[in-house]
């Protein structure tokens, strides 16, 4: 028995310290691919940060990507994870009598071959290319199919969003930029409409740090200042709008050197800025009020190609708004009161959640409804419109995105 | 630092364990054990470590004079010096834990007037005030020697293992050790093996049960008709599980790590959802707390000697103590008093009613009466409490969809919990006695071994999870 104790101590003693010792002394990985992120490197001690506790902080996240097989075991980690909630969620959802399977924040229908592409929607899996998602494509085209709004009236903004970079090599991991993908692609939307602009382009590394937040794949402050620009210049060259606005926003910036387009999810840095001083203002002075309304949708103004108000009688709304995308369970109506001015439909997703304010200074009414993921929910914007009152007469697709 | 972080895996214990064992002077382990003491508490608490070196001088210096009037024979002076050291001792701990709930309690008479002061609450004041304040109680006693070694006191109080979130370790049960202790490779074995197990306690199941107790209970008041009645339930459910794995598991890696080092401490849990009462519970329940609480208050107000009257009024004081020690908040304060009233009325009836009915439906009627005490304890405030409550004892429909969708790892979770429940009754100690002894022995090992990588892969990929017990 003492042997014994003695072998297990010896082993177990030996790991305890070779783990620390070969941890330090082997390089340790560039990237944390599961993250698309480079990996944290042990930061220097002070007796300042030491006192704040950054230092105790920034070493934990240090050793975390430093620790021998780092990327191994975080693989182990999201595979247990995932394979236990996946036949778990499976079996319950056959033992329901189900077709979808529910799991981490989203669910998914037809247990089998859907699964695993939405799974996959928003993961880096190295260099994958990027793709249109015909459901977007679908339901946009439909959306402007439904508005009835002349094809001139319509503009849609394309957002380059080649956004995965190789944090170690600084290259795109998508070949294609968002235009090239639309032009090679058989929407008959594409095809058909002509007032399609690629704004905020990016075509190096340094483009997109100066326009993307250092650790998301969103627009930085000066991104979406920048985009906006691009959108109002294309619709005062229209005549769709006569004034170009000075916004005065006086941004509270924290950003930081680019550590990964995923890495919020490690909470590693936590992407923020504010609007100090947000003033919207008339030519001569006198301030625009904005009138903002939200809305809860109705569920039942949504059709899908499953008759769930029937056959799904457990399909709750939670679930549904989940097929919806961004803004799943309100509208937004913003309104100047300038009743000579016209009316606008945005259609988009979280790139125009901060943008949507500065086009609504243009026109009397904004409505802005969201991008729908998917091509078995329908929204028919003629009867919705009427239903709530809803008119417009322009339709801008502020955030035509693909999604890889 | 906590014992979960790869900062202590990796760096704090190797070099700890390696200079404490590259000497054999007990007197030089002794100040290894100390100095790397001050550096785990420094590192969480840098600004705050003058504050509990100040409590050791003074229960030091306390001790040392009330010990010199004991063998004058002075005890007056002996009590006024007991008094002074738990004075300042438990002043300390008033100010920084009650002030600012004492002064929200006075602003509800006083209209507001009075002003908040900017607190931070040091980590383990409550353990490591109550481990000081035991040592000095006991020297007025005659229990324990006085400790004329500064350092070997400073030990005792600090000691890495236990200082942060107990269990609350007595100066007489490791005062022999202190002295003089021998460290062997079974007691290193058995260390190491249950520090493991505390380990996956904490990152495997506590931190996944913790997922659905945010997306149920966590949920109450932000969307009650989608956590509903069953939702609830499960979620305070989720938390039992939670809280004990939580609990327990770092009890197992203090007491594994100890053994490491030579000391023995004394069991905190004792599968205390396998009781059948509640009287039966707070035996099996932060035992470390429970025996403090009935030694050094309990009993010196008199216990049940001095008639009913004074008995409820003793049981009373002592079940506010320990809801108020356990947070500066009414809620704490009121599950506290809800076990107090259950303990009378089952003392006084309820007993030996139990004692009459089937095994099963005793520990349904305690299993029912401690969820229901974690419903009460784990609520942020009054208001949430009430609204947690009422759902609870209604009949609304829970709806699933929300709660799994809202819920990091839903079925993984679940399975934890499953888990967890099955880890709670004997069964496994029982297994793994079973395997332990006889030819499977290195199976065991191996599952040990297993468990410290997934351990290890849950810490680096998971988020920052501080243990519950490090806010008492």
């Amino acid at each position: 028995m003492e042997n014994r104790n003695k072998l297990f101590v010896i082993v177990f003693g030996i790991m305890f310290f070779c783990l620390p010792i070969i941890s330090f002394v082997v390089q340790p990985p560039e990237k944390i691919p599961s993250q698309n992120r480079i990996s944290v490197n042990i930061s220097k001690f002070s007796v300042d940060s030491y006192m704040d506790g950054t230092f105790q902080t920034a070493l934990e996240a240090g050793l975390k990507d430093r620790i021998v097989g780092t990327n191994k075991l975080r693989d182990f980690y999201y595979n247990t994870d995932t394979q236990v909630n996946l036949n778990l969620s499976k079996a319950l959802s056959k033992t329901l009598g189900m077709n979808y399977v529910i799991l981490n924040n989203s669910f998914y229908y037809d247990t089998e071959n859907d699964f695993y592409n939405r799974l996959n929607m928003f993961t880096s899996n190295g260099s994958c290319d990027l793709q249109y998602s015909p459901e977007v494509l679908n339901q946009v085209t439909k959306y402007i199919e439904d508005s009835n709004v002349e094809s001139e009236n319509v503009y849609t903004f394309l957002i380059d969003r080649r956004r995965q970079i190789d944090p170690i090599t600084k290259e795109f991991m998508y070949s294609k930029t968002t235009a090239d993908t639309l032009n090679n692609c058989n929407s008959e939307y594409v095809k058909n409409y002509q007032n399609i602009y690629n704004i905020v382009e990016q075509d190096s590394y340094q483009d997109v740090l100066n326009v993307m937040i250092p650790s998301d794949n969103h627009w930085s402050a000066t991104g979406n200042e920048k985009g906006y620009k691009e959108i109002e210049e294309v619709l005062y060259n229209d005549n769709v709008i006569s004034t170009k606005y000075e916004v005065d926003k006086d941004y509270d910036m924290y950003e930081s050197t680019y550590v990964g387009s995923l890495a919020s999810r490690a909470f590693l840095s936590e992407p923020s800025y504010t609007d100090k001083n947000l003033k919207y203002q008339n030519l001569d002075g006198t301030p625009i009020n904005l009138d903002m309304t939200y809305t809860l949708y109705d569920p039942l103004d949504f059709t899908t190609i499953y008759d769930w108000k029937t056959t799904y009688k457990e399909f709750e709304w939670q679930l549904f708004q989940n097929r919806l995308g961004y803004k799943s369970d309100r509208f937004i109506n913003v309104s100047t009161n300038r009743e000579n001015l016209p009316n606008v439909l945005l259609i988009g997703d979280s790139f125009d959640d901060r943008i949507y304010n500065d086009i609504a200074l243009n026109f009397n009414n904004t409505t802005v409804l969201p991008t729908l993921y998917s091509d078995d929910i329908a929204l028919n914007i003629e009867e919705f419109s009427k239903k709530q009152g809803i008119k417009y007469d322009y339709v801008i697709v502020t955030s035509l995105s693909p999604i890889e | 630092m906590l014992f979960s972080s790869l900062t202590f895996i990796m760096i704090f214990l190797p070099i700890t364990i390696g200079l404490y064992f590259l000497n054999k002077s007990r007197s030089y382990r002794n100040v290894v054990l100390f100095t790397s003491s001050l550096v785990f508490y420094s590192w969480g608490e840098p600004t705050y470590i003058y504050l509990m070196l100040f409590s050791i001088v003074v229960n030091y210096v306390g001790a040392r004079i009330i010990h010199y009037y004991k063998e004058q024979e002075n005890i007056k002076m002996a009590k006024i010096f007991l008094f002074i050291s738990i004075f300042i001792s438990l002043g300390l701990l008033g100010y920084f834990k009650y002030f600012n709930f004492m002064i929200d309690t006075l602003n509800i008479f006083v209209n507001n007037s009075l002003s908040f002061k900017d607190i931070i609450l040091p980590v383990g004041i409550s353990f490591y005030t109550f481990q000081i304040l035991s040592y000095t109680v006991d020297v007025y006693r005659g229990e324990v020697g006085v400790q004329k070694n500064i350092i070997t006191l400073g030990t005792y109080v600090t000691m890495f293992p236990q200082l942060i979130a107990g269990p609350i370790v007595r100066y007489s049960t490791i005062e022999d050790e202190l002295r003089g202790r021998q460290e062997t490779f079974k007691d290193a074995r058995e260390g190491i093996q249950r520090f493991i197990i505390g380990l996956a306690k904490k990152v495997i199941i506590a931190d996944s049960a913790a997922a659905l107790v945010v997306s149920t209970l966590g949920h109450v008041g932000i969307n009650n008709y989608s956590v509903g009645t069953s939702g609830v339930w499960i979620g305070a459910l989720a938390y039992s599980i939670q809280i004990y794995f939580d609990f327990s598991g770092y009890s197992d890696m203090a007491i594994g790590l100890g053994k490491i080092f030579g000391f023995h401490f004394l069991e905190n849990f004792n599968y205390p959802y396998i009781s059948k009462s509640i009287t039966d519970f707070w035996r099996r329940w932060h035992m470390s707390l429970g025996t403090w609480f009935k030694d050094y208050l309990y009993i010196p107000l008199g216990g049940n000697r001095k008639g009913n009257g004074r008995w409820y009024l003793n049981v009373f004081i002592v079940w506010f103590a320990t809801g108020l020690w356990h947070g500066a908040s009414y809620t704490f304060i009121l599950w506290g008093l809800y076990f107090g009233v259950i303990l009378v009325i089952e003392k006084i009836v309820l007993l030996k009613f139990l004692k009459k009915i089937p095994n099963v439906f005793q520990h349904m009627y305690a299993l029912f009466v401690i969820v229901f005490g974690w419903i009460i304890f784990s609520a942020n405030d009054l208001t949430h409490l009430s609204q947690v409550s009422k759902l609870a004892f209604s009949s609304v429909e829970s709806d699933w969809t929300y709660i799994i969708t809202n819920t990091n790892n839903f079925f993984f979770a679940l399975c934890m919990i499953g888990l967890g429940i099955v880890g709670s009754t004997p069964i496994v100690k029982k297994c793994i006695t079973k395997v332990n002894d006889g030819k499977l022995v290195y199976i065991y090992d191996f599952v040990i071994f297993m468990l410290f990588v997934a351990c290890i892969s849950y810490i680096i990929s998971g988020s920052f999870s501080p243990f519950i017990y490090f806010r008492f």
